[in-house]
């Protein structure tokens, strides 16, 4: 632990080190974005209060339309904000933009590899941006070699990069991202359009640079399993707000009706016993019920868990039926997503 | 496999900051995509040929008396040669800049390049230089089929090329604001097309590229405003070196030079201070792509 720590701190070049906050990555304070005039102004993010932790894994979840990619392009610097302030790497992204770009790698996956040099090679694309992104040139031959490999880009590399899948293209920028080394990733749908397999190394390697190299990352999907696998907390985002963020315990602690309890049972109608537990006032609802095998599994929304457990194993012990098992079910982030958001869209 | 790739991010080598590193990264990607355009390249220099050649015919009709009396020796050919190729030059490196802007933005790219460090004047110097070595290329072409397919008279003796060389540098430094104000203007609206003609348009009439300029002198107005054009004092110089033969010696060249760094010195920063109020403009649109 002591090891990868000091590797990390090690790896951070001198400038970055020179934050002006030391307990924070990325930090908004009432960041707020309308578009269009004063009149009829369309608001993309609404007072947004954001703290990502340094080296932090850190997912932002939203329906298309949320403001994500709006509150990702103002922290890159591109959208400046209407109102509020924000700090990334302790630097604010207006006063101090040319130091937030050393700070950050970012991501728009959802271009679909668009936002290449489609007439210069993989290879060529990653010289490019070593230029640009200031990668000494001994350091940069090394990595893109070394991403190349990695990304299974090795074959292709000198082939134009409008010959490539969007795969493949996707490869290329997630490739580009990572050349400089920055200490905070704003990966904005890192996964789409790969492959299973990259999908999974990809996963595996933004772990590795979070756990390893101590990388803040700023993970916005609409892989929900992505989200739920990778990231420590959760952001929310709907109609330009953060409705809801927390760890995914404090996040499921959030939905009082997402208490779920699930119920297998042998040898038993499960008809009769779903009628049973729906009988019970702790029951709100139960919308499983269904033979699995050998063993009925019914499922009930309760409105408190200590209560619910020992009135349902009583109420089912007199009726007669045989519990195989009871326990409580946290609910997925998908789960989560859809209730507070109602339904997942903002379109 | 992780562990691997993961030990090439363990270095420590401090970033380069470097303007020039990054003004050479913006050449050397700017010029490999342009050299990827062969047909591209194979159709404007045939243009050129094409171009030079109806000036050859133009200036079988020009009378040499007509052109004498505007100091510029008696040859329509050489006279035009020089004015069309080195008009078509900068035209060239103005709309290099603002097209690839164009680009930039509609293919995304734009984006990274301003969400990365880069500093904008290394981008836009960038830019700006394959476009004036690329343009070179056309003018240098230019050149050669008018002294070596129609024998155009023009001096090459080593005083007067240095002298050509030193004038053109100039040339390109003070128009080079002129370029950046216009991808300024295509960063905002996304298209410049119109306004890169009209520019081009404007050049070559107001510095006389196809006729002298003391034809001009009966329109006081169009008069006052090809003296207010930079092109017209490097037209004036190139034409005095490569025609009469004159040298960086001669006190006409020396007013021209004098007269094209106060252009620099004046256009340089206002294109790029108007570039970044453009950007900034297109930061608060949130505009900087329209994929």
């Amino acid at each position: 632990m002591i090891a990868t720590f000091f590797l990390f701190a090690k790896d951070r070049p001198r400038a970055w080190g020179k934050s002006s906050v030391t307990d924070s990555s990325i930090e908004t304070l009432r960041l707020t974005k309308a578009f269009g005039g004063k009149r009829q102004p369309v608001v993309a993010v609404d007072h947004v209060d954001l703290l990502v932790r340094s080296g932090e894994l850190f997912g932002l979840l939203g329906p298309n339309g949320a403001g994500k990619t709006t509150l990702i392009k103002m922290l890159c610097t591109l959208i400046l904000p209407s109102e509020g302030t924000a700090k990334v790497g302790g630097y604010d992204i207006v006063k101090q933009a040319d130091k937030v770009r050393e700070t950050i790698g970012w991501l728009h996956g959802e271009t679909g590899g668009r936002a290449l040099y489609w007439r210069l090679s993989a290879r060529d694309n990653l010289r490019f941006y070593a230029y640009i992104q200031n990668v000494p040139a001994n350091t940069a031959a090394r990595r893109i070699e070394a991403l190349l490999k990695f990304f299974g880009l090795e074959d292709g590399a000198n082939t134009l990069v409008k010959d490539y899948s969007t795969g493949m293209k996707v490869r290329v920028m997630l490739a580009r991202t990572l050349l400089p080394n920055p200490p905070v990733l704003l990966l904005d749908e890192p996964t789409v359009g790969l492959d299973a397999q990259t999908a999974i190394e990809t996963r595996k390697l933004i772990l590795s640079l979070n756990k390893e190299l101590g990388k803040t990352i700023l993970l916005t999907s609409h892989n929900l399993y992505e989200v739920e696998r990778l990231c420590e907390r959760v952001a929310i985002i709907s109609s330009g707000k953060i409705v809801a963020l927390g760890t995914m315990d404090q996040l499921a602690h959030l939905m009082r009706e997402a208490k779920t309890i699930e119920v297998r049972l042998e040898g038993t109608d499960g008809d009769v016993a779903a009628r049973i537990i729906r009988g019970l006032d702790v029951v709100r609802d139960v919308p499983l019920s269904e033979r699995l095998g050998d063993c009925w599994v019914i499922r009930a929304e309760v409105s408190d868990l200590n209560l619910a457990i020992p009135r349902i194993t009583e109420a089912l012990a007199k009726g007669n039926c045989r519990i195989r098992g009871i326990s409580e079910i946290r609910p997925s982030l998908e789960e989560i997503f859809v209730k507070i958001t109602k339904g997942g869209s903002d379109e | 496999m992780n562990s691997e790739i993961i030990s090439y991010f363990r270095d420590s080598e401090p970033p380069v900051r470097s303007d020039a590193r990054q003004t050479w990264g913006i050449f050397w990607g700017q010029l490999k995509i342009f050299l990827t355009y062969r047909t591209w390249v194979i159709t404007d220099t045939f243009n050129t040929i094409v171009s030079i050649t109806i000036y050859y015919f133009l200036s079988l009709q020009v009378q040499p008396s007509q052109l004498e009396a505007s100091g510029y020796g008696s040859s329509y050919l050489a006279f035009s040669l020089i004015g069309i190729a080195f008009a078509n030059y900068l035209w060239f490196c103005i709309n290099r800049i603002s097209h690839s802007m164009q680009s930039e933005i509609r293919e995304g790219t734009f984006e990274t390049i301003a969400a990365s460090p880069i500093k904008m004047h290394s981008y836009l110097f960038g830019q700006a230089a394959r476009g004036f070595l690329v343009g070179l290329y056309y003018m240098l072409g230019a050149l050669a089929v008018g002294v070596f397919g129609f024998n155009a008279p023009l001096h090459f003796e080593p005083a007067v090329v240095a002298t050509s060389v030193l004038v053109l540098i100039f040339m390109i430094v003070s128009h080079l604001g002129l370029g950046i104000v216009v991808a300024g203007v295509v960063l905002v609206y996304k298209q410049a097309d119109p306004v890169t003609f009209m520019v081009s348009l404007f050049m070559e009439f107001f510095a006389g590229a196809l006729f002298p300029l003391q034809l001009l002198d009966k329109y006081p107005l169009l008069a006052l405003a090809s003296e207010l054009m930079p092109y017209t004092y490097a037209l004036d110089a190139l034409r005095k070196s490569l025609i009469l033969g004159a040298t960086v010696a001669s006190p006409g060249i020396l007013f021209d030079l004098a007269v094209l760094v106060i252009y620099a010195v004046i256009l340089l920063p206002l294109g790029l201070w108007s570039f970044r109020v453009g950007y900034d403009r297109v930061r608060a649109e949130g505009t900087t792509s329209v994929y």
